[in-house]
């Protein structure tokens, strides 16, 4: 009765997950700090390696129903590493590295424990890539709570600063409500179809007085993955939270939280419940045109970098969520779309996160004191004083405005265009158009501010290597998937 | 299932007995005793030292890591139950057993973790 | 199915309790009664389907809603070492 485990499955979360723990005790018994950051990115370097093996065999699954106890029903396997999940697993771990470059030079400034937030960071993305790979609501929930708890602890990691506290609070209230309310979806799904495996989810035979019930679970768990991927209504903490936590954390939750909300919302959606289109269809349709209204809106007010940011990523989140609104009419294409957004979105706005983070570190010149919340303003003449970095934000977010001559943002909005009006929601492709343009407004504004005439006091710009690695890597990636935006065309649809 | 409630009903008397021997002690004294209140004979009673402060006292509010450490360990003793129930049968065995010791292992990390951050030392 | 309303009427005291109470500890015991609530329901789904997945996922909850207790009084903790207050409505360093 003992089931075998594929350890080869699952070898990236082991990795991670013996990683964090490992940290966790080198920090313990007192290895310096630098060793630590070597550690934590050692191990998601090797976890990214394992992710890339694996994408190069074919689809395993484990953590199998024994065949004893599988009656007629499918295998229903808990955690199949098929190509979406190692998509979204290389995904999460290459953004995670970066985060890790980002952190370094943040750990010092903010006097934050490097042992203790290594740990969380590699815990919490241990949990992202458990939740891509899940198949059953079981799995589901534990990974995205894996996922969210350490970053409670992340964000509020600066103690004793009240802002910090009040941000992690704000998300943790926030976060656990959907929990509970995600947790009472899976109830009545699992009353009305008997069946945690979102494939026996999917085929089990609901009788109609209880169709209901099974709809209103549906309704609820897309509340709950709302609240985590910050959807309007369910939005509002997202700004807040990303303004009080260090930056990097910033950058982890708008990239790779999103981006495993989002792939657990695809799989529950199309694996689960495809029998239920109907009903999240037209709901997921104007969730997805709120959100992006309402955050290219109000990102046109903001004054700080760190919350324009916030505002236009719950805006992006808005044209993620639009191909889903297909409802169960030609889903593989509308998944396919989504995967490709989320993964262009998080190199391009993890680029820009990076460019923010590094900007935040300079040095009034002659004084050893950081600047507090950057406004707008202050990113004046960045151009004259550090050309590159000027050269790599004006980039990043002419492709998260979807300009030429950043394809990568381009193309990803027309994937999405073009899988909306393929599902026959025409209304959404015509709200996503004109939100487009609202959109280059503040990402062009903000641009345009790079280039002129410098008038803040002078100060230094010492990034550090890593940071500079870090926007590196990014820019590269950006680069080379604006060129040649077919690689993840490609990709994607071997995925799907 | 008589005899299983049976066995209560014993319980039962014997609770019945020993309220009433106390009941009855008590209330005998009652009858019995003079009853002349004075002001010192009302304080509370602490080993003849006169009570200080009043009964509602902050407890320090460092023991709360102990109390965090109670609640994760507590729970994640669920975990060993539905384990110890098929842990015996035919088929399980030391695999079973292995398995468990690496999530205690996992477990005692967490604790080797508070131990060597000192808060687990009496203060 | 007598069980299944209780689970019903207290998520819903759990939800209106978060929604209007203001002290974040309170707040934070209805979510516990929300995550109770839900327990419930997956034990007696369980019970009626006559398959485990649902007395499973019990366990799962009730070691995720410990964990979520020693973050969330941890964060009331730091929070409150600064502001000396745990209401929800004193936490309003960020706005707009």
């Amino acid at each position: 009765m003992i089931q075998g485990i594929d350890y080869a499955a699952v070898a990236p979360v082991l990795l991670v997950a013996v990683a964090a723990v490992l940290v966790l005790m080198l920090d313990a018994f007192g290895t310096p700090r630098a060793v630590l950051g070597w550690v934590s990115s050692g191990a998601l370097a090797l976890g990214l390696a394992s992710v890339i093996a694996l994408a190069s065999g074919d689809r395993r699954a484990t953590f199998c129903l024994p065949s004893g106890l599988r009656g007629s029903g499918p295998p229903s396997c808990s955690y199949v590493a098929d190509h979406f999940t190692l998509l979204f697993q290389g995904l999460v771990l290459a953004a995670a590295v970066v985060v890790v470059l980002l952190s370094v030079g943040e750990i010092t400034r903010s006097a934050l424990p490097a042992g203790e937030y290594h740990f969380l960071l590699l815990s919490a993305t241990a949990g992202a890539i458990t939740l891509v790979a899940a198949r059953d609501l079981i799995t589901l929930v534990v990974a995205l709570e894996t996922l969210s708890l350490p970053v409670f602890a992340l964000v509020a990691l600066r103690r004793y600063d009240g802002v910090a506290s009040e941000a992690s609070l704000k998300l943790f209230l926030v976060s656990v409500i959907s929990t509970a309310v995600m947790l009472f979806g899976i109830s009545l799904v699992y009353g009305a179809t008997g069946a945690m495996h979102l494939d026996r989810i999917a085929l089990a035979h609901v009788p109609a007085g209880l169709q209901p019930v099974a709809s209103v679970g549906v309704v609820l768990v897309i509340a709950g993955f709302a609240f985590k991927v910050a959807v309007v209504p369910f939005h509002f903490w997202a700004p807040d939270v990303y303004q009080g936590s260090p930056l990097p954390v910033a950058a982890f939750l708008s990239v790779i939280s999103k981006a495993a909300g989002f792939a657990g919302l695809a799989i529950t959606l199309a694996l689960g419940f495809p029998a239920y289109g109907h009903v999240w269809g037209p709901l997921v349709g104007v969730l997805a045109a709120l959100t992006m209204t309402l955050g290219n809106l109000v990102a046109l007010r903001q004054r700080h970098p760190v919350r324009l940011l916030a505002w236009s990523s719950v805006a992006q989140s808005g044209y993620m969520l639009a191909p889903l609104a297909v409802g169960s009419h030609h889903l593989p294409q509308a998944v396919a779309a989504t995967v490709a957004y989320v993964a262009l979105y998080a190199v391009m706005n993890l680029g820009a996160f990076a460019v923010v983070t590094a900007f935040g570190r300079r040095l009034r010149r002659g004084t050893a004191s950081y600047p507090s919340l950057d406004e707008l303003a202050d990113y004046r003449g960045l151009a004259r004083r550090s050309p590159l970095m000027a050269a790599a934000l004006a980039f990043f977010l002419i492709c998260l405005a979807g300009l030429p001559p950043g394809i990568m943002g381009l193309f990803a909005k027309i994937v999405v265009f073009r899988a909306a009006i393929g599902g026959g929601v025409t209304w959404l492709a015509v709200v996503m158009a004109l939100n487009t343009v609202i959109g280059l407004y503040y990402y062009l504004a903000w641009a345009v501010r790079l280039f002129a005439a410098p008038e803040a006091e002078p100060y230094d710009l010492r990034t550090g290597p890593a940071v500079g690695l870090a926007i590196g890597v990014a820019a590269a990636g950006a680069v080379v998937l604006s060129v040649a935006p077919q690689i993840v065309l490609q990709t994607v649809s071997i995925v799907t | 299932m008589n005899t299983y409630f049976h066995d209560y009903l014993v319980v039962f008397v014997l609770v019945l007995l020993g309220a009433g021997i106390v009941a009855g002690g008590l209330g005998g004294n009652r009858l019995l005793r003079p009853h002349r209140p004075t002001r010192e004979k009302l304080t509370t009673y602490e080993c003849g030292v006169d009570p200080v402060g009043e009964g509602w006292a902050q407890s320090y509010v460092r023991y709360y890591v102990f109390a965090y450490l109670y609640v994760v360990f507590a729970v994640d003793a669920v975990f060993l139950f539905p384990w110890a129930t098929v842990f015996a049968l035919k088929g399980y065995g030391p695999t079973t057993l292995g398995e468990m010791f690496v999530f205690l292992g996992f477990l005692a990390a967490g604790l080797a973790y508070a131990a060597k951050k000192k808060v687990l030392s009496w203060v | 199915m007598n069980y299944l309303i209780l689970s019903a009427i207290l998520f819903t005291i759990g939800a209106v309790g978060v929604l209007v109470r203001r002290n974040a500890i309170v707040v934070f015991m209805c979510v516990e009664l929300m995550l109770n609530a839900t327990n419930l329901a997956f034990v007696s789904f369980s019970h009626q389907h006559g398959n485990l997945d649902g007395q499973i996922i019990a366990f799962f909850v009730m070691v995720v809603a410990a964990a979520e207790v020693v973050v969330g009084l941890a964060i009331i903790m730091a929070i409150f070492r600064s502001r000396r207050s745990s209401s929800v409505d004193d936490a309003n360093l960020l706005k707009y």
